[in-house]
């Protein structure tokens, strides 16, 4: 009997450590990253958090940059573009991502040469449309497509480029500068 | 005899343990596995740069990239196109039919569908030599 019980309270020590391993694992695997919220000392990390639509979550979810469901709640709302609005939000890297009409782009303004992360998209007349987010103490930023510069409009948290700016979204010439 | 036994018994302990945690880990890792196989019969994945890898297969490993553009070997419906580069830099990628060209300034850029037909996925890094990836979903 003695024999029979132990290899009864073997077999389900067994059984126990599997089911927490495998819930352990399965969680580990599972559980989103904690982005940790966008650098405090950055601008755009002053605005409020933004109120996201359901499609616009599963758009920034589903960009292969990794972002997780706690990025996504920490959005903040740069502006508005004619593409549509123009988000920022941390990424898993301790930098922040921006996002506008299906694309994202990443980067850490805090250590990048430029000290800042932009996304620019084109629109139907191809058109370069976008915004940049900076480091604290950027006053301006210059944005060019190989023929023309303009400065990026300010806007609390960043810069927004627009239409109006007359830049070309399809030369592939982008320049960026701040001061 | 029964002492004998006995030490046996708390011998096998730890390694009755331990095959209970790897049937735990390798039942998880198999359901992961699984979803991501079943993500894949509906889309595929492929890396383009540096070099072309196999579909579904380490489509985000970074490597040498030598060239500042690359593109897909061939056409396809593309459901995403991405870049990744160890330093920050210009971006860009875009889509052979011209629709959602787009640029960045940073360690990466992601971008969704090319809106119908069958295009080549391009990227391009502006910092020269450095280590990173280009990959696409398509179907």
């Amino acid at each position: 009997m003695k024999k029979h019980r132990k290899r009864w309270l073997a077999g389900g020590g067994i059984a126990v450590v599997a089911v927490v391993a495998y819930l352990t694992t399965a969680w580990a695997i599972a559980a989103p990253k904690d982005d940790g919220g966008i650098p405090s000392n950055l601008p755009v990390a002053a605005l409020p958090v933004a109120q996201l639509d359901a499609a616009t979550v599963t758009q920034m979810e589903s960009l292969k940059m990794g972002v997780s469901s706690a990025a996504v709640s920490q959005a903040r709302l740069v502006g508005a573009t004619s593409l549509g609005s123009l988000y920022a939000l941390p990424d898993s890297k301790g930098g922040v991502c921006l996002f506008l009409d299906d694309t994202i782009a990443c980067g850490n303004p805090n250590t990048n040469a430029k000290k800042l992360v932009a996304l620019f998209a084109d629109d139907s007349s191809g058109n370069l449309i976008g915004g940049v987010i900076t480091a604290p103490g950027v006053q301006s930023v210059t944005v060019g497509d190989g023929v023309k510069t303009a400065h990026a409009t300010p806007v609390p948290g960043g810069y927004i480029v627009d239409a109006s700016a007359g830049l070309s979204a399809l030369r592939h010439k982008l320049t960026l500068a701040t001061g | 005899m029964e002492k004998t036994k006995g030490r046996r018994m708390k011998a096998g302990y730890p390694l009755a343990l331990l095959a209970g945690a790897s049937v735990g880990v390798l039942g998880a890792g198999a359901n992961t596995a699984l979803a991501k196989q079943t993500r894949a019969l509906t889309d595929d994945c492929k890396r383009y740069a540096p070099t072309v890898g196999s579909a579904n297969s380490n489509c985000a490993v970074s490597g040498s990239m030598t060239n500042i553009t690359y593109n897909t070997p061939g056409i396809a419906y593309r459901d995403a196109n991405a870049i990744g580069v160890s330093l920050e830099t210009e971006l860009y990628l875009w889509y052979s039919n011209h629709y959602m060209d787009r640029s960045g300034y940073g360690y990466g850029i992601s971008q969704g569908d090319s809106g119908g037909g069958q295009t080549y996925a391009y990227c391009f890094q502006s910092a020269g030599a450095q280590t990173g990836f280009c990959f696409t979903d398509y179907h």
